[in-house]
């Protein structure tokens, strides 16, 4: 298993480095916009693992929610994942709010805009960072099932960032994907930046998912230790 | 101030996804402390 993380490790890096190579150096330069329009090729990636990462914490939730009295092993171990994969999707999150922000500046002149896409994106990483601490100030059976709840409803507003475009005028540009109106030639700069964002977050999630099993486990100890002390006492 | 501003989008990524990694290093710290406490049972020697 070591063997396999370091091998996930390497390639991630080399995916990585080719997709930095590419977005710098291989995509032609934008008309328009020069040279800033490469955070394009960190940006659009970011919102790509962001939605992928917060698909796999739903269906995790569900599958907590399912197994919780059926099947309780599995339903942890569908936990830690949920919590594992939420919580890289509000990193990726995060970095697509700045690098969207950072991009914002010298093309619209403003940092930020109350427009339906980005403030649907800001209260999308609202919910998922209200799930975390959830998750971080609470804990036993019951904040497990209040987080899947939560996580449920959270995920309505993935289908709603990505629509808003299409359903409201908005100053953000309309969807790349399924939208039309990108060069050809920028398509390598995205989905190899992509395919890297995906490797490195996977290869995260395996780690605080690794994490959060363990430290179930060693709840599970400490609760049964707590129950013999007791038994002691009563004796 | 385009390019200033690419190189601190990149930076800003970086940034991110690393603090992210340091809080899970300290998840990691409170982990090992609670195992160190609560230890897993060995089996029973034969």
């Amino acid at each position: 298993m070591k063997t396999f993380r370091w091998i996930w490790l390497a390639l991630t890096i080399g995916l990585l480095g080719y997709g930095f190579y590419q977005a710098m150096y291989v995509v032609p330069t934008e008309a328009t916009m020069g040279e800033i329009q490469r955070i394009f090729y960190y940006h659009l990636p970011s919102w790509f693992a962001m939605s992928l990462f917060f698909a796999v914490n739903l269906g995790a939730s569900i599958t907590y929610l399912a197994c919780r009295r059926t099947n309780p092993l599995r339903a942890l171990s569908a936990d830690a994942l949920a919590l594992a994969s939420a919580e890289i999707g509000v990193v990726f999150c995060t970095v697509g709010l700045v690098t969207g922000s950072l991009w914002a500046r010298p093309v619209w002149g403003i940092w930020w805009t109350w427009d339906e896409r980005l403030t649907s994106t800001l209260v999308l990483w609202l919910i998922y960072v209200s799930y975390i601490l959830l998750r971080h100030f609470a804990d036993g059976e019951q904040m497990r099932t209040l987080a899947a709840v939560l996580a449920i409803f959270g995920y309505i507003d993935v289908p709603i960032v990505y629509f808003s475009t299409r359903w409201w005028r908005t100053q953000h540009p309309g969807p790349v994907i399924g939208g039309g109106g990108l060069d050809p030639s920028m398509w390598p700069g995205i989905l190899w930046n992509a395919a890297a964002f995906l490797a490195w977050g996977t290869f995260v999630v395996g780690l605080r998912y690794g994490i959060e099993r363990r430290r179930q486990l060693a709840e599970q100890r400490a609760s049964l230790h707590a129950l013999e002390a007791t038994l002691e006492l009563t004796k | 101030m385009a390019h200033r501003h690419l190189v601190l989008a990149y930076v800003a990524a970086i940034t991110i996804h690393l603090g992210y990694l340091g809080w899970m290093g300290l998840k990691y710290r409170a982990l090992r402390r609670l195992e160190t406490e609560f230890p897993a049972y060995a089996p029973d020697p034969e």
